[in-house]
């Protein structure tokens, strides 16, 4: 009876985390689908809620392709798990849960990226598999800057702590601010260059979008006063103001847009993660 | 048990349901002639893929082990004061990242 009991507590954890993380993709999506609308001056934006979701659960057309979606989203759901939730309790509590959220999100992209890659069907979309590319190419900037905060406010444990930490600590403001916009980096490659239309409404792409609202669920929870029922309040709102700048750029070419990147804000970043080396065990 | 729970969760909801979903969609009289349209998929198979995953598994045991290697070090050394320590296992893997990286915009900066 225990264990049975036990299961099903699982099983609503597992709703709880699932229904956070969808709301709150689907409330960016529709967000910034009606802001590169206003921004492009159309009317209206291209697809409803209920069409999507529709979309999203009948795309995957055999068993194995369906089992596959299952694994790759499970990573991104077990690691929502380790933040406080829509409750403010958290599922899985571990020691270490800073570093093991980055290491289970990490999987995510790279589970993806290997079984399409090896499925007898290779089939895939090549948009995908390069923005995979580029996901599990950042998740070693999102580790260090992970490993600054540790290093800065001494703890490597996700808490339920409910304190406003870019307040209490504003130099954590910075690495918010890094966690923001690597989480963009990853999921979208429009954050700098022209939108990039084909493909991007398959359930594929929908998995960089659940990638990047776990990762603003994890900004949210450890920067800004921890989970409860204001969480998905603070992503959207997180979301709406780096939307709203990142769409107010000027738009670039792909290969302009690398430029830029590789060459001119990698070394800011790295100058960056010096000034934080420096300030070790100082109170910034 | 929770942990099992947990993944039962997830397989009702992204194995079960789209499996109901989608078998509901095909047999839809009305809608068939979508169906080629939606399932089609680009086809992939070229060598930097093939390459891409061979080096990956390198990569990605790195990465395990800077983590496990970044976590002992932040968690352990810093609340025993031990600052050289993690200044070193800091620093030099920045500058030597660092040379790498003005090397690599020598050679291939456009």
């Amino acid at each position: 009876m225990d264990k049975a009991l036990e299961i099903l507590r699982g099983m609503g954890a597992f709703l709880e985390t699932g229904l956070l993380v969808l709301v709150i993709t689907e409330l960016n999506l529709v967000f910034e689908d009606i802001l590169s609308s206003r921004l492009e001056l159309r009317k209206g934006f291209s697809k409803k809620t209920f069409s999507r979701i529709l979309y999203f659960l009948r795309t995957p057309q055999t068993h194995e392709e369906r089992v596959y979606y299952a694994i790759t989203l499970f990573p991104v759901f077990l690691a929502v798990a380790l933040l406080p939730g829509l409750s403010g309790r958290i599922f899985f509590p571990m020691h270490h849960s800073l570093m093991f959220f980055v290491l289970v999100l990490t999987t995510a992209p790279l589970l993806s990226f290997f079984l399409q890659s090896n499925s007898k069907t290779q089939a895939g979309e090549i948009f995908v598999l390069r923005s995979h590319e580029r996901a599990l190419g950042a998740t070693a900037l999102l580790f260090i800057v992970l490993l600054v905060f540790s290093l800065l406010t001494g703890r490597d444990d996700v808490t339920e702590d409910q304190r406003w930490l870019i307040f209490s600590r504003p130099g954590t403001g910075l690495l918010f601010l890094a966690v923001v916009f690597l989480s963009y980096y990853v999921s979208s490659q429009k954050v700098f260059s022209k939108a990039f239309h084909r493909g991007e409404n398959t359930s594929q792409t929908l998995l960089l979008h659940i990638w990047k609202s776990a990762w603003l669920i994890f900004a949210a929870t450890v920067f800004c006063g921890g989970g409860g029922p204001m969480l998905i309040v603070k992503v959207f709102f997180i979301n709406l103001i780096a939307s709203t700048a990142l769409g107010a750029l000027g738009k670039l070419r792909e290969d302009q847009s690398e430029g830029l990147v590789l060459w001119e804000f990698t070394p800011i970043a790295l100058f960056i993660l010096l000034i934080a080396v420096v300030f070790v065990g100082g109170r910034i | 048990m929770f942990f099992i729970g947990f993944i039962l969760g997830l397989v009702l909801c992204l194995v079960l349901i789209p499996w109901g979903v989608t078998k509901l969609y095909l047999s839809s009289e009305k809608i068939r002639t979508e169906k080629l349209k939606i399932f089609e998929k680009q086809i992939f198979k070229n060598q930097t893929v093939i390459s891409f995953s061979y080096i990956m598994p390198l990569a990605i045991v790195a990465l395990v082990f800077a983590i496990i290697v970044g976590t002992r070090i932040t968690k352990e050394l810093s609340e025993q004061g031990h600052g050289d320590f993690i200044y070193f296992a800091l620093v030099f893997p920045v500058f030597g990242f660092l040379i790498g990286y003005l090397y690599l915009k020598k050679m291939v900066k456009p």
